[in-house]
């Protein structure tokens, strides 16, 4: 047929198109479909209908529309659109004489099952986490927030992907230059395809190459529900169970979805515990090189002689010492994230035991350097979303209070803190609300403040002049 | 390639008049709030006048030094009073424009290179005290040469970004500075330092004044606040706030020198480089965990290192604005080559510092900037605002604005100003925000 | 090519992984000269001598082969001046001196007092550092010191410190040593560390050779306190004050009268106090009572160029004695109790003051604060001739 073969030019290897051809009546007919896509039981009762339908067979797609009344259809004379959606697992029909395919909704996709994403676990609160398949996600986004106002604007990004991406807010609360802006720039992304929602990231956020990100990533739709709810824009990539929201606040790191969902007095103090092991983990190693080399009068007498004791006849000056074991830390946190898991355990002991211990053992390295990068190695953790920048900012520090000692390390800080006091992410500062110092966002900063006290939005995320969330 | 966008928005009603509703995301250029302008004076008040000046007072003065920081502590809260006046005045014309609108373009660029001259001669003083604090007491072993290049890593990065980074990096450290002085006050208060050593006062007047007129070099630190001058959100009581921030500061400044002085007063000869708050402290309270006060008086003095930024930061405007030019990182550099080589080959020597820093030249024409700067910028206000008339200022809001002002800085404008005085965006600075533009 | 800025990113961390190894390898990095192994802890620091030249006697902690283990050893070194010797010191160390842990200066009976002025403002020894006084030769005190706490396997000297606050002897700082000297009272004390001679034992010195001290050093350096015979110390007494003018020690203040500096020196804060009292007709000796708070100001008048001497001390008397008073009679008792105190107290002071106006000092700094509030008056004061007057107020807990 014509009209079919309009469509199978389009494919590079058109065998992967099923055609059922088929008689209306008088005039011919042909189903195109995408075996792996479709849902095969749909086709079935599509042809099933064509063929004995009530009424005869139909003459045209607006017939053949009627009877499949209980289907999603719509008619469409684009072919690129038409291509496209057969792409997507939709089924398309076409009848001689008529230059309209109809289009019927029948995507089938094997998905897994909606499961605890493994890097948000949580003792108390839902469960739940998004998976790949874009229409589960939508699903579990829209059964948290049953409210009419929840906006989802669809649209595809990638010139041969063409993946789905749903964007999500509240348009009486979302302020809408936040959307307007995230829209623009999804829509100049130009790009051969997008497999996962990290690829959009660069494209959406102010500065692509800062150390710090400037997008909040989850997948848990309780906490994209949650932000959704402050004024935040969330984007759902079809393909990628991790869901983009933006404006992004720092503090937002620090934060958990189970702080919610635990007494406000115990979560403040999970907080302030977060915010302590990040300074541990960033500061730590530079201050006890710094310290070493430079400010001895800063050490208590009985600490220092023990650390004289200690580091006596290594063969590594401080500084170098204690970035070989950063490096060391570095590499057995990698490997252990790589390795098979039935090798993990016994490589991990390995690793960090035998090295370790056999190390200082054999004095190449000190046991208070061991200490002191384990010890910061591990408040790492407190904040799994920092890893990164945290685990590069403390081998920075390390070398530049090595060379400066405390003038150096502090004027690095200041530098570090300088340069993310000048982020702004869509119209959000980044360091809010810290600086600029917003009091009333301080609910729910270090402090995790009692629900019914916090009655009103952040103030650091632009709004729909909607503050108010509850009375 | 993009395809077209389906839009299933289930709230089309609703989303259309929430669209069009007042948004809280008011679009404004890059603006320091009141809260910041009132942080950032408390510390000018006090961050380099607790350094160098309580000892070269006390080496010259004696124990009647504090008095001598009270006066020129007095002196620099008046030029603070001129500089909030004419924030007030002209909220939303900035110090640049109010000089071209006054003397024109040549004469404002011809003014403001004087401006450049004394901030960078400010930016030295400050920079010499953060080096010699560090060298003489925190550093057995201290190189100029090399550890000012991290200083000037520092400085030239806080240039190349907005004034409002850097006020809000002052935001945030403030509470820190804060609490480090009150620690160290609390120190004082509760080891009983024997503050009776101060007496008995003005012995010697004459002597103190011709001592004290040398010290006026230190005078004048508030005059990175002509950048806020049209940049500052200003509410109905800021001024107020303001000025009580500078009282603040410059009494802990007094306070903390009253200490030196009872500390020293006795043996002022014996004061030098390696006096400073630290070991006064440390006196006081006794070799008890190490030297647990010379950490609390290393993280107060990130407010020297935030003075010295802004006063870089101050400088490199007047250059920009001066050569016409408004690239920063260029200038940046520059100021940095220009200030490196003026510490490491001339500061640093203390005998030098002394000849220009406390010479009555120094002293005289530093006073004569210090006082004189401030009262112009009114002057060129006052005009500026009689020829707009007596309207009322645009930028005066409530609460939730000041706020909410800073907090949606919008991401198209910039605080760096063209040659010309007009807003320059920061896309502009960055190929990324170029092509968002 | 154009590079990405994702890659950019991973150009800058891996280059800034090279750039600290190389730059951590690097032989000024690599050098050792900066490490805290590079010094050596010097505890306490002993000065003799003046003009015609220092000698310093030094004690030092080293870590030794055994795990956790210090030892501790002194030296002896000489120099025209104090920097000269304080640079000898670090040669017959064989290290740096670290004297930012000075926790004790020792002053000779010779030591003059412009050498502390030069140890405040030319070494790293901080402004906090306790001084006391030798009674003869600080060498010796040092290593008497040192050998003492080599046998008490004691780890700081902070002996001063624990006395300064709760022993009720009148300590002094560094600052406040050169301080008080600057005054107009031109007045100092140190208090005076003796130490309590044991069995004499032969040979071995005091334990203060420092085989360490001697090694590679300057033929100006010997060890301190060796060869002969010398009495182990049994431990040390704090009870005596030196007083000091400008020109060096005037003289030594007997313990009543120390204690007597004690009652008005602010740091002191704590003390025994032992007084005889009399109670309906009789004599309760050595009744003793806990210092709990003092406050001590000296007011002047400087119409009659006089001065009184306020403190307030509350007092908490030990139990046993206390008791044998008569219970029933408890407000007569108190006031006994608290009239006894207050006269030993003022006994105290009294002394102070007149054994140092005997040596021509001002212990008590009135002179001072008649300087301070009145300086007009001190052109025509003679402290020998003001009066004096001590108004004790003791409040029995």
């Amino acid at each position: 047929m014509e009209n079919a073969e309009r469509i199978l030019s389009k494919f590079t290897t058109p065998e992967t198109i099923v055609t059922h051809e088929f008689m209306c009546g008088k005039k011919h007919g042909a189903l195109l479909v995408n075996p792996d896509l479709a849902d095969s039981s749909v086709v079935r009762s599509v042809i099933f209908s064509i063929e004995h339908g009530e009424g005869g067979a139909p003459a045209t797609l607006d017939d053949v529309a009627e009877i499949l009344f209980e289907a999603e259809t719509e008619l469409s004379d684009d072919v690129d659109d038409c291509v496209n959606k057969l792409l997507n697992g939709d089924i398309l029909l076409c009848m001689e004489g008529e230059s309209e395919y109809l289009v019927i909704t029948a995507r089938s996709y094997t998905t897994r099952a909606v499961t605890e994403p493994p890097t948000e676990t949580v003792m108390r609160g839902p469960r739940e986490g998004f998976i790949e398949d874009l229409r589960t996600n939508l699903s579990l986004l829209e059964r948290r927030l049953k409210t009419p106002d929840l906006a989802i604007e669809k649209m595809q990004i990638g010139r041969r992907t063409k993946t789905n991406v749903a964007i999500c807010y509240l348009s009486s609360v979302a302020a809408p230059s936040v959307v307007k802006k995230l829209k623009r720039r999804l829509e100049k992304i130009d790009v051969d395809g997008i497999v996962d929602s990290h690829y959009l990231v660069p494209y959406i956020e102010e500065k692509p190459s800062s150390l710090f990100t400037q997008t909040g990533l989850t997948e848990k739709p309780d906490i994209v529900a949650a932000k959704l709810l402050e004024g935040r824009v969330a984007l759902i990539v079809d393909g990628s169970p991790m869901v983009v929201t933006v404006p992004f606040v720092v503090i937002e790191e620090f934060q958990s979805g189970e702080d919610y969902y635990q007494r406000s007095t115990y979560s403040t103090f999970v907080r302030i515990l977060r915010y302590l092991g990040m300074l541990l983990a960033t500061l730590l190693p530079g201050l006890y090189v710094a310290l070493q080399n430079f400010h001895y009068t800063l050490i208590p007498v009985r600490f220092m002689i023990t650390l004289m004791t200690a580091i006596k006849g290594l063969p590594l000056s401080p500084l170098s010492e204690t970035l070989f074991v950063l490096l060391l830390f570095e590499i057995i946190r990698e490997a252990s994230v790589r390795m098979p898991r039935a090798v993990g355990m016994a490589m991990s002991i390995v690793g960090a035991l035998v090295l370790g211990e056999t190390a200082v053992n054999a004095g190449i390295i000190s046991s208070p350097a061991v200490m002191i990068t384990a010890l910061s190695s591990i408040a790492l953790f407190t904040v799994p979303n920092l890893i990164g920048p945290t685990s590069l900012l403390r081998l920075a520090y390390t070398l530049i209070g090595g060379l400066f000692g405390l003038f150096g390390l502090i004027l690095a800080v200041l530098f570090t803190l300088h340069y993310v006091c000048s982020l702004n992410a869509y119209d959000a500062p980044y360091c809010a609300p810290f600086a600029p110092l917003v009091y009333s966002d301080f609910k729910d900063s270090i402090e995790r403040a009692p629900l019914p006290q916090m009655k009103k939005r952040p103030k650091s995320i632009p709004n729909n002049n909607n503050a108010t969330r509850q009375a | 390639m993009q395809t077209a966008t389906t839009t299933a928005s289930r709230t089309e009603a609703g989303g259309a008049v929430a669209q069009g509703a007042h948004s809280t995301n008011a679009v404004e250029t890059k603006q320091a709030t009141s809260r910041q302008l009132i942080s950032i004076v408390f510390i000018l008040a006090l961050a380099t006048k607790m350094f160098l000046l309580p000892i070269s007072l006390i080496q010259s003065i004696g124990r009647d030094a504090y008095i001598a920081l009270a006066i020129g502590g007095g002196i620099d809260l008046i030029t603070l009073g001129l500089l909030i006046a004419t924030i007030k005045l002209s909220p939303d014309v900035d110090f640049f424009e109010l000089l071209k609108r006054a003397f024109g373009k040549v004469g404002a660029k011809i003014f403001v290179a004087f401006v450049a001259l004394f901030l960078f001669f400010k930016l030295n003083i400050s920079t010499t005290e953060s080096l010699t604090f560090y060298s003489d007491n925190v550093f057995a072993d201290f190189d100029t040469s090399l550890m000012i290049i991290v200083l000037l890593i520092f400085l030239t990065a806080a240039a190349c970004h907005t004034l409002r980074a850097l006020s809000r990096l002052n935001e945030l450290l403030t509470p820190i500075i804060i609490l480090c002085l009150a620690l160290l006050a609390a120190i004082v208060v509760m080891t009983g330092f024997d503050l009776a050593n101060i007496l008995p006062a003005m012995r010697a007047p004459k002597s103190f004044a011709a001592d004290a007129a040398r010290h006026a070099a230190w005078l004048g630190d508030f005059t990175p606040l002509l950048l806020f001058i049209g940049r500052t959100r200003t509410k109905k009581h800021t001024a107020a706030f303001t000025a009580a921030s500078g009282v603040i500061g410059t009494a802990t400044a007094v306070f903390f020198s009253i200490v030196m002085c009872a500390a020293f007063g006795n043996v002022s000869v014996l004061a030098d480089t390696s006096t400073n708050l630290s070991s006064i402290l440390q006196y006081s309270i006794g070799n008890v965990y190490g030297r647990i006060d010379l950490f609390s008086s290393v993280l107060w003095s990130i407010s020297a290192f935030i003075e010295t930024a802004l006063f870089f930061y101050a400088t490199c405007r007047c250059v920009a604005f001066v050569i016409g030019k408004n690239s920063h990182m260029p200038i940046a550099v520059g100021v940095c080559v220009a200030l490196y080589f003026t510490q490491v080959y001339a500061m640093t020597d203390p005998t030098v510092f002394s000849l220009i820093v406390t010479s009555y030249a120094a002293s005289a024409i530093t006073l004569a900037f210090a006082v004189g700067i401030p009262t112009v910028a009114l002057v060129c206000a006052v005009i500026a605002h009689k020829k707009d008339g007596n309207g009322k200022p645009a930028s005066e809001t409530a609460d939730t604005a000041d706020t909410a002002a800073d907090a949606s800085g919008s991401e198209n404008a910039g605080d760096n100003e063209n040659a010309d005085g007009a807003p320059q965006r920061d896309g502009e600075l960055t190929a990324t925000t170029d092509a968002e533009g | 090519m154009k590079i990405t800025a994702q890659k950019k990113l991973l150009i800058y961390k891996i280059l800034l992984f090279l750039f600290a190894f190389v730059v951590a390898f690097m032989p000024t990095t690599a050098s050792r000269s900066k490490e805290v192994n590079s010094r050596v802890i010097v505890e306490i620091l002993g000065i003799d001598g003046g003009d015609d030249g220092v000698e310093i006697t030094a004690q030092y902690i080293m870590p030794t082969e055994t795990d956790g283990a210090t030892s501790k050893d002194a030296v002896t070194v000489e120099g025209a001046s104090l920097t000269e010797a304080v640079e000898n010191l670090n040669t017959a160390l064989g290290r740096r001196a670290e004297l930012g842990h000075c926790s004790l200066v020792v002053a000779g009976e010779d030591a003059a007092p412009e050498l502390f002025g030069t140890l405040m403002t030319a070494t790293d020894v901080t402004a906090d550092v306790h001084l006391c006084a030798a009674e003869k030769s600080a060498k010796e005190l040092v290593a008497d010191i040192t050998a003492f706490m080599k046998k008490t396997a004691a780890t700081d000297a902070d002996f001063i410190a624990y006395s300064a606050k709760r022993a009720h002897i009148a300590t002094n700082t560094l600052l406040g040593f050169l301080s008080d000297l600057g005054s107009y009272s031109q007045t100092s004390y140190l208090p005076i560390v003796q130490m309590l001679q044991g069995d004499e034992q032969s040979g071995g010195g005091s334990g203060g050779n420092s085989g360490n001290g001697s090694d590679g050093g300057s033929g100006e350096s010997e060890s301190g306190g060796g060869g002969g015979e010398k009495k182990e110390s049994d431990g040390m007494t704090v009870e005596q004050l030196a007083l000091y003018d400008r020109d060096g020690r005037a003289g030594v203040l007997p313990r009543q009268a120390a204690r007597g500096v004690a009652w008005v020196s602010a740091p002191v804060e704590k003390g025994i106090v032992v007084a005889d009292v009399n109670y309906d007709g009789e004599t309760v000796k050595a009744v003793s009572a806990r210092l709990l708070k003092k406050c001590a100001h000296i007011k002047i008048n400087h119409e009659d160029k006089s001065a009184t001497v306020k403190l307030k001390a509350t007092l908490e008397p030990n139990g046993d004695k206390f008791n044998v008073l008569d219970e029933k009679n408890a407000k007569a008792a108190s006031d006994a109790v608290r009239d006894g105190f207050a006269e030993v107290i003022k006994r105290e002071m009294s002394a102070a003051f007149e054994s140092g106006k005997a040596l021509g000092c001002d212990p008590l700094f009135i002179g001072r604060q008649f300087y301070r509030f009145a300086p007009e008056c001190c052109k025509s004061l003679d402290l020998n001739e003001a009066t004096v007057y001590f108004d004790v107020d003791v409040v029995i807990k």
